[in-house]
């Protein structure tokens, strides 16, 4: 536990101090998987899709607000969609520009959310998504979530029918009319996407609403409920509905949703409840009822290594010095010492001297009242 | 000579002057209501057009029902159908707005209050300082 948190404290520090090169890097590494899988899945713009392009946006995006790199993103999802057909480029901008006008220009912080929740779709993990947009996000976080699940579900559907896309739309405007009500008609009918979007957006309000309670272990709490209620939610809705989602993925989702965001909780609120104190004060306008929970920390030193916590002076003489040996003792005695010493030895003399003598005196009930000779009290 | 307090103080408040702070202060200009009447309009153009590119999208989806039956169709009623989900998805996007920034203003307040105080605060610890000084001066 001890070396887990030295490892925490070591990574916070590095990251402190190197956070100016960490965040575009981090930021560099999102774009780049991002554009990386919307190339391998929808790249049918080949200018767009080969690697300079994909460096540049990457590197573009590892500076620019995230606002941004999310429109360059989305542009460059519509222009895919216009190389594949006019009905679907029309779809996924509609799409991108009323999310972007009825959501992100009011709760511009979440934006985030919008973009990893498709990359976690990608990745085949997205159980994880909504429960740590739940812990470090707000209330807000479950429309950006919902908004990353409907893009990720619309733009899969778009790529897997991508072929009968292609040839529904003829050159006559009947035809191309059709395929958009075709397209609209097909994710329509995939009603995954319902119950992802519902599923994620109540496990977001809820973890929110848990790990803000002022409980002990909230954190872990809120971990545990939004995991397994985001499954069960899974479980109702789809039957529901009588939607085509894999169960046994849900059930593996939660579980490394639970492992994936309790290694979150360790870096992000990592408490001792144990040393938590209950406080009562007020001033002039208030009273204030404070709970008080230390973090679990460890101070490093100027080496990165662990300082040890220092014991009082007392005690760390007491281990540092052996114990005197009895020859050390008397050389080191001062003469008031010898001198009480040597009272203490003729004394203890006298009285077993006396014991030997004298027989042993008999108690009111002929029990033996006093000690036997020579086992009086010890020498020194 | 170095106030340890005093540091720790200003930098928390540098902190927040160059992150939250900038933002909080053009929230704080405005009246309650002016800040929250000028989002809430807002909301309202931006609701709209929203509502017209999907109305747009879906006459474009249903475009060939559309045209064989506008004839037959009552255009009247389809308008006021129209009209009516309108209202309703503007209104209800305005009052979600209305709470949001209602939220965000108060929020703003309070952070600028804690700042202010702040201030007061550092200003305090000067005098202190000041007068600590010239005591030493003086002995």
């Amino acid at each position: 536990m001890r070396d887990l948190l030295v490892i925490k404290e070591k990574l916070k520090k590095f990251v402190g101090k190197n956070e100016v090169f960490i965040l575009p890097v981090l930021k560099f590494l999102m774009v780049f998987i991002a554009m990386t899988k919307i190339n391998s899945s929808l790249g049918f713009m080949s200018k767009l899709s080969n690697g300079g392009i994909t460096l540049i946006v990457a590197l573009a995006g590892s500076f620019l607000p995230l606002n941004l790199t999310l429109v360059i993103l989305a542009l460059i999802i519509t222009a895919h969609m216009y190389k594949l057909s006019m009905e679907c480029a029309i779809l996924v901008l509609a799409l991108f520009v009323i999310m972007f006008l009825l959501y992100f220009r009011f709760a511009s912080k979440d934006s985030v959310g919008a973009l990893l929740v498709p990359i976690s779709f990608a990745f085949k993990v997205p159980y994880i998504m909504p429960v740590s947009m739940g812990l470090v996000g707000g209330p807000c976080s479950m429309v950006s979530v919902g908004c990353g699940t409907v893009i990720y579900q619309v733009l899969h559907y778009i790529a897997v029918n991508a072929e009968n896309i292609k040839g529904g739309g003829g050159d006559k405007i009947t035809e191309k009319l059709g395929s958009l009500k075709a397209i609209v008609d097909g994710m329509l009918e995939n009603k995954a996407v319902i119950v992802y979007a519902v599923a994620f957006s109540i496990t977001v309000l809820v973890v929110y609403i848990i790990r803000r309670l002022s409980i002990n272990y909230s954190w872990f709490i809120a971990i545990a409920a939004g995991s397994i209620g985001c499954f069960v939610l899974v479980l109702i809705t789809t039957a529901a509905i009588h939607a085509q989602v894999s169960l046994g993925g849900a059930f593996f989702g939660m579980i490394i949703s639970i492992i994936v965001n309790l290694i979150l909780q360790y870096f992000l609120f990592d408490l001792d409840y144990n040393r938590s104190e209950r406080v009562q004060f007020e001033d002039d306008e208030y009273y204030y009822y404070v709970k008080a929970v230390p973090k679990n920390t460890i101070k490093l030193g100027g080496n990165a290594e662990p300082i040890r916590r220092a014991k009082p002076e007392h005690v760390r003489e007491a281990v540092r010095r052996p114990a005197p040996t009895r020859v050390a003792r008397e050389e080191s005695a001062t003469p008031v010492q010898t001198r009480a010493r040597e009272t203490v030895r003729a004394t203890a003399t006298n009285a077993a001297k006396t014991a030997v003598k004298r027989p042993a005196s008999k108690g009111p009930l002929g029990m033996s009242g006093g000690r036997p000779a020579g086992e009086g009290r010890k020498k020194d | 000579m170095l106030n340890e307090e005093r540091i720790k103080l200003m930098t928390r408040m540098a902190s927040y002057e160059s992150t939250e702070g900038k933002k909080n202060e053009s929230v704080a200009k405005h009246f309650r209501s002016d800040y929250v009447g000028l989002e809430v309009l807002k909301a309202v153009i931006c609701a709209t057009i929203a509502y017209m590119i999907a109305f747009g999208v879906y006459i474009y989806y249903d475009f060939e029902n559309f045209m064989l039956n506008i004839y037959k169709i009552d255009l009247w009623a389809f308008a006021s159908s129209a009209l009516k989900k309108y209202v309703i998805f503007v209104v209800c996007y305005s009052v979600i707005v209305y709470i949001a920034f209602s939220f965000k203003y108060s929020h703003a307040k309070h952070n600028l209050k804690i700042y202010f105080n702040n201030l007061k605060l550092l200003g305090t610890l000067y005098v202190k300082e000041k007068e600590n000084e010239e005591d030493y001066g003086e002995n």
